[in-house]
């Protein structure tokens, strides 16, 4: 049995509490000084979380951020990383109060960030921050792959990998959060996963607008019925760039054919909110018309990232060589149409 | 501009009409001897064609079998197969007999099959069958990828890829049938690609039966709701069996990450009739019971070839080595329950 505790009580921080209290640890999940009224919330209503639908375990002990402290002193095993990517700052500087040497950081979060004009992944984010506090030696491992909260908050079989340099701690790690349906991977190309999990989250909105752009001579129904054969060369066309990507950066190729890769492009071009915002701009919507419209006060991952990479990327790559990529990224970052090459 | 004869008026072979006419060749379609009455419908209706729900191009010239023997003595530059695995035999009895080595020949029916022993590619069936006809040195190419005919025939973006082992051979066919909305590549692994187009089949079904597959212990309605975790796994496990296999067969790994491989696995899972058997399987019906039910008269193709490989595949290869292949195998040629181990 293990002590983790969780920050940040949001969907994919408060999912991941399922399979740790299954698996016999003591688990503490606290909301960051944002979400007291969530954490009051869940509280009341014998864990109920609202953005979930479902019931957390009763053994699981629900802690607003002022009690962090205390927490903390009855005991850490593992600290899971359950923010935004825009919150990896103030989470780093928090727990840079309390960080011993080697003590298992678990990064949920997916995202990539600039750091002196470099392109960083958030581990490395969170190195440099907490370097910069005066702890050097860090461990971090990341968990990426398929797998959406509600699925797994449910209970669903899910397949996950978690990625360190140093495969031992991910192996302990598989030891102590694997379940009989949550399954788990192990790899040592944290690069990789890590580069993988944010970027499909920019071609998932060129697979979400697969429809728009199959045909554009012919009329919607016509689209919407038939352009399946668009998604699905998309869909690999995404995963050899992907792979180009993550190769540049670093990562392995066989990382993209896998669950942090593949398994996740997958799930995120099927649903979720960056497809949806692919599909309005497959339509001929340009981005902020479609955010104004559609999508005003919802967070769209691969938008984010693209304004935080895409000055970056489209300086540093070429666009012959990841034509995908260019697309979506302009429309975004310079409110383009999105066009494709076929 | 090229002559093309088509033979076989089924959707696949119509549909390919579609990017030979607009590419300014000279097509036509010949159905078989059991289509006549299909090609009189075709024609009186100017050129709409029933299954495809759409109209063919106007100058695609349609004609009965009757008139096959004449076309063929006309030395079409490309002969292009459309009839269904079945009538491969047929067919090729029936080019043979004023057949011009000038003619290339492309077989849009897809397939592995087991002769004496081992396994071939529909390509290889194909050549012996001419050759037991008398015809020697001929070239025949195939062609895979995610290609449903009516999306194809409404012109929707489509990719495929076009296999020979002499790469020359399928470079000059994708010159003269490649349009702007019909991206064609080109491979010289003829192996991989049929063993592909062949297999992706099998897994489909794999992919179509997470709904059931996602949770034992849960009602449906959650199921249906929170798969898709379980199916993106499934998806990375089935692109990675596969590569194995592939290889086994001595196809090329980098194959089943392409069109071939990744992008019609994608839309046989997202559609058609070997996943919605997969999707019955999942739910616990026995196959004998599902095909019963719910699919009398209609050809499921993974299970036609499941009962073609499968007694072979149990003999020569290790359940450990393929647990996803072996659970579909199992299930449809021993008519058990189709179970996985997570």
């Amino acid at each position: 049995m293990k002590r983790i505790i969780i920050i940040g009580a949001g969907a994919m921080g408060s999912a991941f509490t399922v399979p740790c209290i299954d698996n016999n640890n003591y688990v503490t999940l606290v909301g960051t000084h944002l979400e007291n009224e969530l954490i009051t919330d869940i509280k009341k209503n014998k864990n109920f979380h609202p953005a979930l639908k479902t019931n957390l375990h009763p053994k699981l002990k629900v802690e607003r951020f002022e009690n962090l402290k205390s927490v903390i002193e009855n005991g850490m095993d593992a600290i899971v990383v359950g923010v935004s990517s825009i919150g990896i700052k103030w989470f780093t500087e928090e727990i840079s109060k309390y960080y011993k040497k080697k003590l298992p950081i678990i990064l949920l979060t997916k995202g990539l960030s600039v750091y002196k004009d470099e392109l960083i992944t958030l581990s490395e984010k969170i190195k440099i921050l907490l370097k910069e506090k005066g702890h050097s030696d860090v461990n971090i491992s990341a968990i990426k792959g398929p797998c959406l909260a509600t699925g797994l908050a449910n209970k669903m079989r899910t397949g996950t990998i978690i990625a360190n340099p140093d495969i031992k701690e991910a192996q302990l790690l598989k030891k102590i959060i694997s379940t009989e349906y949550y399954s788990t991977e192990i790899s040592n190309d944290l690069e990789g996963v890590e580069l993988s999990g944010a970027i499909k989250n920019i071609y998932s909105m060129l697979i979400g607008a697969a429809e728009g752009l199959s045909n554009s001579k012919a009329p919607i129904e016509i689209q919407s019925k038939y352009y399946l054969n668009t998604s699905a060369s998309l869909i690999h066309r995404s995963i050899s760039e992907m792979v180009e990507f993550v190769s540049y950066y670093g990562g392995k190729p066989e990382t993209v054919y896998g669950l942090a890769g593949l398994g996740d492009l997958y799930v995120s071009a099927i649903g979720g909110r960056n497809s949806l915002m692919g599909k309005y701009l497959g339509q001929g919507h340009l981005y902020k018309e479609a955010k104004e419209l559609y999508m005003k006060n919802i967070t769209v991952e691969g938008a984010e990232l693209a304004f935080e990479i895409g000055p970056k990327i489209l300086k540093e790559l070429k666009e012959k060589e990841f034509p995908l990529m260019f697309s979506v990224l302009k429309s975004i970052c310079e409110n383009k149409n999105l066009e494709i090459n076929w | 501009m090229k002559r093309i004869l088509v033979f076989g008026a089924g959707a696949m072979g119509s549909a390919f009409t579609v990017p030979c006419v607009d590419n300014n060749n000279d097509v036509v379609l010949v159905g078989t001897h059991l289509e006549d009455a299909t090609i009189e419908i075709i024609k009186k209706e100017e050129n709409f064609h029933k299954i495809l729900n759409c109209k063919l191009p106007k100058n695609l010239r349609v004609e009965k079998f009757e008139k096959f023997q004449d076309e063929i003595k006309k030395k079409p530059d490309l002969i292009v197969i459309g009839v269904n695995s079945k009538g491969i035999e047929w067919a090729g009895k029936e080019i043979s007999k004023n057949f011009n080595s000038s003619s290339s020949i492309l077989l849009l029916t897809k397939g592995l099959t087991v002769i004496n022993n081992k396994f071939e590619t529909l390509v290889e069936k194909f050549k012996f069958i001419l050759k037991n006809n008398g015809i020697d040195d001929v070239k025949v190419s195939a062609v895979g990828g995610p290609c449903l005919a009516s999306g194809l025939a409404n012109r929707i973006k489509s990719s495929v890829v076009l296999t020979n082992e002499k790469i020359e051979i399928v470079k000059s066919i994708r010159d003269i049938i490649s349009t702007n909305y019909y991206a064609v590549e080109c491979s010289n692994d003829l192996v991989g690609v049929e063993t592909c187009a062949a297999i992706k089949n099998i897994y489909s079904m794999i992919i179509g039966a997470s709904e059931g597959l996602s949770s034992s212990n849960v009602d449906r309605e959650i199921k249906s709701k929170y798969f898709l975790n379980t199916a993106a796994s499934l998806m990375c496990r089935a692109i990675s069996e596969m590569s194995y296999f592939t290889k086994k067969l001595k196809g090329k790994e980098e194959t089943v990450y392409g069109l071939a491989g990744l992008g019609d696995l994608y839309v046989s899972s997202a559609g058609g009739r070997n996943s919605l058997m997969g999707k019955y399987l999942g739910q616990g019906h026995l196959y004998k019971d599902a095909k019963e039910l719910y699919m009398k008269n209609i050809t499921v193709e993974a299970a036609e070839l499941a009962f073609e490989i499968g007694p072979k595949i149990f003999k020569d290869l290790k359940e450990k080595e393929f647990p996803l292949m072996f659970s579909i195998l199992r299930s449809i040629c021993e008519n058990k329950k189709l179970e996985i181990i997570w």
